[in-house]
């Protein structure tokens, strides 16, 4: 009985097999996605290119995290295209780990700005969001503040809120200060950071905005994108928190604001390399750089897409050129010292 | 436990060997994950040690017992009351405690914020009475502990509830002959009697307690499986992460010996009923306020967070709603009714064919079998994908064929992994019940000539019919709310409902979430109404 | 005929303690015997033994003749034709009391099944499911579907602990009658020796996994020495008359 089972078990493998390997071949005009990112308006944007194109894009979503793992493990037989992530680290992670290989593109390279994509072109950004200071207009003069270093000032004793340092955006804004200005001074960045918290950091950066509007702090680190979202909630009380607060872009005198992107990588073993290429030039294309800014409050990396009305009224910013490379590189660093200054 | 060599080959059969190796095929992960071990510890371990460790053993110590607690109270209680007495709707309320186990409780914990966090929806209407409270803070330990109990504590209610119908009315009786207070009756009779059902509810609740990710994480307290999570991902130490779900499982495999010897020490030779014939009292005068104890937790567990969630839905509904929605319901309850049927059948397999072996050792591997549950769902992935990886290799290089496909593509490999996470949740409520049955009646079939097949068919599956069915809803529930092994393991064109709130979620998007948090809250209330009205038919 | 043979018969649980060690007897066709002794002595080990139920740690088993236990064989339950009443009667509750006798039935279901209803003086009781049944009536429907087979050889575990004393004696004459009339061979365990020598031809008194004594009834009385009489005897204080009544039936 036990052999008579087992030869079962094999065919039916065999047969799924054999299905499988001839749908490819039949139908090579497909694209394998995994992504971070699972906003409704990517969906609209890959259904597009999908008429436009032909090409059937297959979408697999978890966290960037995983998806590396994923990769890693499946090795040569990944059926995996694309990488496409929500921050700069995590692309480097997984350049590091030999899952990307290199797109050159001459259209990429004329539009994507040289901090935004890898030396070698592993990776590209695609959005970018900055990681800005919001403040309560009833209670601080913008005069007050200057820089992300100011914030560890005693006159912010008690006033700042910010979330976890298991936050992959508050590691690298971690990261680009110890870029910027080395890790001993970092260290002590964020033990006056934690110093002057309001409360020990909880929920989401969308809390942090609600804590300004209930009084528990007075201003608060966030990310644009979040903010965008809270202004254009379903929700009212969330449009009456996002409207309470003020966006000012910190280190405008100096080295500019930190950003970070949203980005995407072609993985090592892709199947369809080409098709790939034509997908993130699509991305980066004006028209579905405009949707991303209009649809989803992210700032566009191709200079001539107009950025959205919202993002406008926040008024235009220097933005920190580090390489976004450095993010990646240092972002284990920057979690060891979070932790070692105990920043929950 | 000695090995009896020189019986092996006597009591050698072939239930043996298909014990030994289905228990080995499902355990495939545990021996990953062993195998992993043995590597040395990560780089990053060390850190972990000064900084976290401490934390997350207290933490999660804090959270086994406060959950344990509440859940205690809250389960035994509330089922006493619905046993001993009568009352208006008293059928609609023993089903209604068992609905928070129908919501997810990372879902709970964002609507309780929603609920009493700034401008939330309880706040804002003390506002209205000029209450000028601002929040109540949930997002502290306190609160998680508030908020894992709500949605867990039906787990010991529903084992308490069912021993305490099975006691016969003599007991009771013959308690107050005796001149024993309604309260001491309680203390000193129901509750140590119904000791195996309070203790197999509150291991439930802990391994629960131990795996929550999403709510521990967004109240920001480290337990250990955010810190199983954060090792891997933000220090980028999987092998600090698989040391950490060691410990985990370690801590696990000792709550479970501490079961283990609670249940050993207490068996009551009990008749007990099989149907429930309590008699009840009605409740009148003052004692109507018992019904608080009723009410509280169907409020706290169900009604508020549904509430909350009816809102935001009613928020969102045009933006989120649209009919593809029901495509998804339709997946994940195939999924999941697949799951349970596969679970439910391979759990009797393991539970007869260990019978059915002579030789003792065998009947040990079924237990590993079941160590998925206390495994965290995201180690149970690597562990899987690092595993099936291996056996596409093998396939390449050996039989030149490419099964990757095969892997990837379809839902194999996720549903092994539903099946190796919970295995234990069938297996454990169905081999209880056949402890309850003992072993005469399949012995005197025997006796009679009948072989083991014909036993089974004949006796064992009508007298196990509810708990196969209970077991089944369980894991049916579980499927469809789990989420870390979905996530990672499901093919392209697999959605469930969990999935896409948890999506809506990972964007801070709650709101939004609500809409598919609601169809699988009412698609589990659907199912479990169906076999409710079915068993009361059929009864 | 010797319908059953056991030689140096061990079982060890647990490898260490032995639950039965080094027994060996032997039973006539046609005899009652009864297995005496206290709780933890062996005596269901033993029946479970000749069942089959469980397998010897060492010894061999012979019923009719054949070997159904030793090192190397062993025959299973279905095919020993043994009957073996439990102590709780072990009733399918989901049947009722016809499909329950009718159980192991292949052929001439009803006939048989009336015929047995018949002789345990339960006719109009078919229909009704165990749990409508008294202790008593529960007991017979449980002997009567064993005795639908035809058993070689009949195991009773227990058979009138669950009764009260007045019920108690009628019944062991009761079943003693239905034995003897179809000349059933039986054993039965026991930790009440006056069952044993109301009802047995001859008794085996077991003590910590060792047959300590092997004798037919006469023999027993004229054992004063008999540790286990000379304390049963003590501890229930019993009146000389009510053994006089029993060695007199004798």
């Amino acid at each position: 009985m036990l052999r008579r089972s087992l030869i079962v078990v094999f065919t039916i493998m065999l047969i799924s097999c054999g299905n499988d390997k001839s749908e490819i071949e039949e139908n090579n005009q497909v694209l394998t996605l995994y992504t971070h990112r699972h906003y409704d308006t990517d969906k609209e944007i890959f259904k597009a290119f999908e008429e436009k194109s032909g090409i059937k894009i297959n979408v697999v979503k978890a966290n960037a995290d995983e998806l590396i793992q994923k990769m890693e493990s499946e090795g040569d037989q990944s059926p995996a295209d694309l990488l496409l992530t929500v921050d700069a680290g995590r692309l480097v992670r997984a350049k590091s780990k030999n899952l990307l290989q290199a797109a050159n593109s001459d259209i990429i390279s004329s539009i994507v700005p040289a901090h935004l994509r890898d030396q070698d072109n592993f990776w590209f950004g695609l959005t970018k969001r900055a990681r800005v200071i919001v403040y309560d207009k009833n209670k601080i003069d913008p005069s007050e503040l200057s820089t992300y270093e100011d914030l560890t000032n005693d006159k912010w004793k008690n006033k700042l809120l910010i979330r976890s340092s298991g936050n992959i955006y508050n590691q690298s804004l971690m990261a680009s200060i110890i870029a910027n200005n080395g890790e001993e001074v970092a260290k002590d960045w964020a033990a006056g950071i934690v110093n002057n918290f309001a409360r020990t950091p909880k929920g989401n950066d969308r809390d942090q905005v609600k804590s300004i509007l209930a009084g528990e702090g007075e201003l608060a680190i966030i990310n644009t994108y979040y903010l965008g979202k809270l202004i254009n909630s379903l929700d009212p009380i969330e449009v009456e928190a996002g409207k309470a607060v003020v966006v000012f872009f910190p280190n405008q005198e100096d080295r500019g604001t930190h950003i970070n992107i949203s980005g995407i990588g072609v993985a090592k073993f892709a199947p369809n390399k080409e098709n790939a290429i034509k997908f993130i030039e699509y991305l980066i294309s004006k028209e579905v750089q405009e949707k991303f800014a209009s649809a989803n409050y992210e700032y566009p990396v191709n200079a001539e897409a107009s950025s959205s009305e919202l993002l406008n009224s926040w008024g235009t910013f220097k933005e920190d050129k580090l390489n976004l490379s450095k993010l990646g590189e240092l972002n284990k660093k920057a979690v060891i010292l979070f932790d070692e200054v105990k920043w929950q | 436990m000695r090995f009896d060599l020189k019986h092996f080959k006597r009591d050698l059969n072939q239930w043996s060997l298909y014990t030994v190796a289905i228990s080995l095929f499902i355990a495939i992960p545990v021996f990953t994950i062993i195998f992993h071990l043995f590597n040395g510890k990560g780089e990053m371990w060390d850190h972990i040690v000064t900084y976290f460790l401490l934390d997350y053993v207290l933490n999660s110590i804090a959270l086994l017992f406060g959950t344990g607690i509440i859940c205690f109270s809250l389960g035994t209680a509330s089922a006493w009351i619905v046993t001993k007495y009568d009352f208006p709707y008293r059928k609609l309320i023993e089903w209604l405690l068992f609905m928070p186990l129908a919501i997810p409780s990372y879902i709970v914990a964002y609507s309780y914020v929603g609920l009493l966090g700034n401008g939330g929806t309880f706040i804002r209407f003390l506002n209205m009475f000029g209450i000028p409270i601002k929040k109540i803070e949930m997002m502290n330990i306190y609160g998680l502990i508030a908020v894992l109990s709500f949605s867990l504590f039906p787990y010991v209610y529903a084992g308490t509830r069912a021993m305490f119908k099975s006691y016969p009315n003599s007991i009771r009786e013959s308690a107050y002959l005796l001149g024993a207070s309604e309260i001491r009756y309680f203390f000193s009779v129901a509750l140590p009697l119904a000791s195996p059902a309070i203790i197999g509810g509150l291991f439930l609740v802990f391994m629960e307690v131990l795996n929550d990710y999403g709510a521990a994480k967004y109240y920001g307290i480290n337990t250990f499986t955010t810190g199983i999570f954060r090792t891997w991902t933000a220090l980028e130490d999987i092998q600090s992460s698989i040391y950490l779900s060691a410990l985990l499982v370690v801590l696990a495999l000792f709550i479970l010996a501490i079961v283990k010897w609670f249940r050993g020490k207490k068996s009551y030779a009990l008749k007990f009923n099989n149907e429930d014939k309590t008699k009840r009292y009605n409740l009148v005068g003052y004692k109507k306020i018992y019904l608080i104890v009723v009410f509280i937790p169907i409020l706290a567990g169900f009604v508020f967070p549904v509430f909350q969630l009816l809102i935001w839905a009613v928020q969102t509904f045009e933006v989120i709603f649209n009919y593809a929605l029901f495509s998804i319901v339709i997946q994940s309850v195939l999924v999941a009714l697949f799951t349970a049927l596969i679970i439910v059948l391979i759990a009797l397999l393991l539970i007869y064919f260990s019978r059915w072996s002579i030789l003792k050792t065998p009947r040990f591997f079924p237990k590993i079998a079941t160590l998925g549950y206390v495994i965290p769902g995201a180690i149970i992935g690597i562990g899987i994908i690092r595993s099936s990886n291996s056996i596409i290799v093998f396939f390449d290089t050996y039989l030149d064929l490419k099964v990757g496909y095969l892997f990837y593509g379809s839902s194999v490999v996720l549903i092994y992994a539903y099946i190796f996470r919970f295995l234990a949740v069938g297996y454990n409520s169905i081999e209880a019940n056949t402890l309850k049955l003992g072993k005469h009646l399949e012995q005197t079939s025997y006796l009679l000539g009948i072989d083991k097949f014909v036993t089974f068919v004949k006796i064992d599956l009508p007298l196990l019919r509810n708990s196969i069915i209970s077991a089944f809803v369980l894991v049916f529930i579980d499927t469809l709310k789990e989420l870390p092994l979905t996530l990672i393991l499901k093919p392209y064109d697999l959605n469930t409902l969990a999935v896409k709130a948890y999506e809506y979620a990972e964007d801070e998007r709650v709101a939004e979430a609500s809409i598919p948090a609601l169809l699988l809250i009412s698609t589990i209330v659907i199912l479990i109404t169906l076999i409710n009205y079915k068993k009361s038919k059929t009864n | 005929m010797k319908i059953l043979e056991i030689n140096d018969l061990s079982k060890s649980y647990d490898g260490k303690n032995n639950a039965l060690k080094d027994c060996s007897f032997s039973i006539e066709s046609g005899k009652i015997c009864a297995i005496v002794g206290e709780s933890g002595s062996g005596k269901s080990t033993l029946l479970k033994l000749i069942a089959g139920l469980e397998r010897p740690s060492a010894g061999q088993i012979k019923i009719k003749g054949k070997v159904v236990s030793n090192d190397d064989i062993i025959v299973s339950p279905q095919k020993r034709n043994v009957g073996l009443v439990f102590q709780d009667f072990a009733l399918f509750p989901h049947l009722t009391v016809k499909e329950n006798i009718s159980f192991g039935l292949k052929k001439d279901k009803t006939k048989k099944v009336d015929e047995l209803l018949k002789k345990i003086k339960m006719e109009g009781y078919g229909n009704r499911y165990p749990s409508e049944l008294s202790g008593g009536q529960e007991q017979r429907v449980s002997i009567a579907r064993t005795l639908a087979l035809n058993p070689e050889l009949l195991l009773l575990d227990e058979p009138f602990s669950s009764l009260d004393t007045n019920l108690k004696s009628d019944l062991r004459q009761e079943i003693k009658q239905i034995i003897k009339y179809i000349g059933q061979s039986m054993i039965f365990i026991t930790h009440d020796i006056f069952d044993a020598l109301d009802i047995a031809d001859e008794i085996i008194f077991l003590k910590e996994g060792n047959i300590i004594r092997h004798s037919s009834i006469k023999n027993t009385y004229k054992d004063v020495e008999n540790e286990y009489l000379k304390k049963s005897m003590k501890e229930l204080k019993l009146n000389a008359e009510r053994i006089l009544k029993a060695v007199n039936n004798k």
